[in-house]
């Protein structure tokens, strides 16, 4: 099933968040944090559809979930980097553990941060995020 | 849960390790998910209940008003049930990961103890 259906907004104009991850019930808490919010929101559960979306339209924020099953968050940044500019997107790479420092290096390098899963699956967290348009993980 | 094969950045991280990894991230993804579906219904059953006391001072009133709050526990009741169904297939999800890292881990256990002259 791909839940990228969320669209609230007209296409012309950015949208507030797009959020990948290939767990299904991820997409379910984020799009039940979102129902009657007047945040625009695309949840997409394959990265393929979500990169062809993406190469179109970039959001104001983009959150990316790090395990996942053809390829990892990080691969899918540096890939997406290659064909969209992302200077006006905050980028989250989502992940339910602490990254590795290899990793985090990774994640710096692509002007990126970390979200914690548990921040994901947050309402008060995830609403508050797309109002002010980021969040301090004091990684950036 | 199968994992996922080896992403080509982490290939220098040995396959067990990689596996493990993996495993530890998905069981802190289900408790996370289920935090969050326990979030959702905390507030909508608070949600409920004050709407239903609203329904029990306006009860006999017969207006309209009665009609809404009707309606407004109908759809919070059904939105509680539906945050109880994605909490048990959370907890499911969450079980079957904690039963496939112990069955990792056990294997790992096994083959070191193999590997030890």
């Amino acid at each position: 099933m791909n839940l990228a259906i969320h669209q609230t907004t007209a296409p012309s104009m950015p949208i507030d968040i797009v959020v990948i991850d290939d767990d299904q019930l991820t997409l379910e808490i984020v799009s039940w944090i979102f129902r009657g919010s007047q945040a625009s929101h695309r949840l997409f559960d394959d990265p393929d559809i979500a990169m062809t979306y993406l190469c179109e339209s970039i959001p104001r924020i983009l959150i990316v979930d790090y395990y996942m099953p053809t390829q990892n968050g990080i691969e899918f940044l540096t890939q997406l980097k290659t064909v969209a500019d992302l200077e006006e997107c905050s980028v989250y790479l989502c992940s339910a553990v602490e990254p590795r420092t290899a990793q985090l290096e990774q994640v710096k390098a692509l002007r990126a941060q970390v979200l914690d899963k548990s921040k994901l699956c947050d309402r008060s967290v995830l609403l508050g995020l797309v109002e002010c348009g980021r969040y301090e993980t004091g990684n950036k | 849960m199968i994992p996922e094969q080896a992403n080509s950045q982490e290939l220098t991280m040995p396959d067990e390790q990689l596996k493990l990894a993996k495993s530890s991230h998905d069981i802190r993804a289900s408790l996370a998910i289920t935090n969050g579906f326990n979030q959702a219904l905390e507030s909508t059953f608070s949600e409920l209940c004050e709407t239903y006391e609203q329904l029990l001072l306006t009860r006999g009133t017969r207006s309209t008003t009665d009609v809404d709050l009707i309606k407004q526990l109908d759809r919070l009741e059904a939105d509680c049930h539906f945050c109880m169904s994605r909490i048990k297939r959370s907890l499911e999800q969450l079980g079957s990961r904690i039963d496939y890292d112990l069955t990792l881990r056990s294997a790992n256990r096994a083959k070191n103890d193999r590997d030890i002259p």
